[in-house]
């Protein structure tokens, strides 16, 4: 039931920026859309960790809301021959499949225990092995949100005004084809006031998958794989800044042709401003340990990955609806999404643009 | 002509109708009641699991043949599952026929809408 971020209504002066963008794209066009391939700084937990654990993605996640719907949900992950499908994707709340389970709202609002419970979200993901087109890789994954100062339906006022709004959707005489049309528009208009004025609230997430190899896509055929874990949280600093601290851990075993390994990952961002322009800092680092392995004749051994750390600094400004642009340094500059992003290097800084904001909260819980 | 099953209710008692939410959602709802023979439907309860008072509204009685109907406005976030009922009662106890469970997903914008009508017998 997580909130959306916040989208930006203001758009600052853009002429500069504009100008400045359209600048360096004719002085620097051999700097363009160069990506740093070091790690990116999470903002949120993964949306579906077993996926972000095969680092796969999917047009087509399946969302049960029932018990039969799970299980058909499950069915359709295996072929007629009992082998799992590659490319599956199935994402649950797990306490809707509880028999006589109720959280209503004022559970959700007062009590901790179902607030978390009401939010947790179990997936599946199925994904084609590396180095082997009959092996599938299999993981599951679970995220939890502990916290969110900034979910509207633990706001006794919001649910108020919701409400209130809602029942004046309501026709004054039945009607046997009602339109969803008003109560959308009254919950989409109260959510995203709500939460664009609470885009720094503190939250707290945590998140984690294992893993598993089948071999020839058979369920009784598996190797372990492995697991990753992730903790995100936010806490605001004042009215306009906000921390975003994370941490992640990885451990694989050897499978196939890679080596085992495992890794920390910890970072954390300062925001300050507001959603249409705003500075900020970040610092991540990496410290990964590689399994030596045997090299056969004299080809060189894989190198070991002592560790790494990496800083940048700039501001961001809105241009366009879902369009941001960037400027900053640091031994590496780069924003949230980097399928989103391009980055250029011109006048000694960095430019990026981007379709979504460092500003944005974090993302997607309770559903 | 009433799309769903009656709810079988004795036509000298008040009944006990109750919307229960059984998601986070918030939920808002209307209820009308048409005697037979009449044109025009009535309010019978109206609120929202928001507004403080009981969603427990005493109604009636009605006679046979009395149709009901019902609106119930969910909000959440979009996409999400939400879980529902409006159930009619009689002494404390609910009548047959008379627990509706609604269920589905929000959408895109975080809404829903679902409405029923039944005959009391």
């Amino acid at each position: 039931m997580r909130p959306r971020g916040p989208r930006a209504r203001l758009v600052p002066d853009r002429s500069f920026l504009a100008t400045s963008l359209l600048a360096v794209l004719f002085l620097a066009p051999d700097a363009l859309f160069a990506q740093d391939e070091a790690p990116e700084l999470l903002t949120a937990v993964p949306e579906t960790p077993a996926l972000a654990f095969l680092d796969a993605t999917t047009a087509r996640v399946l969302r049960p809301g029932a018990v039969r719907d799970f299980a058909l949900a499950l069915l359709s992950g295996t072929g007629e021959s009992g082998t799992a499908r590659q490319g599956f994707a199935l994402e649950a709340t797990p306490w809707l499949f509880v028999p006589g389970l109720a959280i209503d709202g004022r559970r959700y609002r007062e009590s901790r225990l179902a607030f978390v419970l009401a939010n947790a979200q179990l997936s599946i993901g199925t994904a084609r092995a590396d180095g082997d087109d009959a092996d599938t890789d299999l993981a599951l994954g679970l995220k939890l949100t502990l916290a969110d100062r900034g979910d509207p339906l633990r706001s006794e006022e919001f649910r108020r005004a919701l409400g209130e709004e809602l029942l004046a959707c309501a026709p004054a005489q039945p009607d046997p084809t009602p339109s969803e049309t008003c109560a959308g528009r009254e919950t989409a208009e109260a959510w995203e006031a709500w939460t664009a004025e609470r885009w720094n609230a503190a939250r707290l997430a945590v998140a984690a998958a294992w893993g598993a190899r089948l071999h020839a896509s058979e369920l009784d055929e598996r190797d372990y794989a492995g697991w990753r874990s992730w903790a995100v949280g936010a806490a605001p600093l004042g009215h306009r800044g906000q921390l975003i601290a994370q941490l992640a851990r990885e451990e694989r075993p050897a499978l196939g042709e890679k080596p085992a390994f495992d890794a920390w990952t910890a970072g954390a961002r300062v925001l300050a401003g507001s959603p249409q322009i705003n500075g900020f800092l970040e610092l991540l680092a990496e410290s990964r340990e590689v399994d030596e392995v045997a090299v056969e004749g004299d080809a060189e051994p894989p190198e070991e990955d002592d560790g790494t750390g990496i800083w940048s600094a700039g501001i961001e400004a809105r241009v366009a609806e879902g369009l941001w642009a960037s400027a900053g340094f640091g031994s590496r500059f780069a924003a949230l999404h980097e399928e989103d992003e391009k980055t250029f290097v011109a006048i000694g800084l960095r430019w990026g643009i981007s379709s979504a904001a460092r500003m944005d909260v974090l993302p997607g819980t309770a559903e | 002509m009433a799309d769903e099953s009656p709810i079988l209710a004795n036509p000298s008692l008040t009944i006990e109708l109750e919307v229960v939410g059984e998601t986070p959602h918030v939920l808002a709802y209307r209820v009308w009641t048409k005697a037979p023979g009449e044109e025009r439907w009535m309010v019978a309860a109206e609120g929202h699991s928001e507004d403080g008072v009981p969603d427990l509204h005493p109604i009636g009685p009605f006679a046979r043949g009395t149709l009901v109907a019902w609106w119930l406005g969910i909000g959440g976030p979009a996409g999400s599952w939400f879980r529902a009922a409006v159930r009619f009662g009689q002494l404390g106890q609910v009548l047959e026929g008379g627990e509706r469970r609604v269920r589905g997903r929000t959408n895109t914008r975080g809404g829903a809408v679902r409405s029923g009508e039944a005959l009391l017998a």
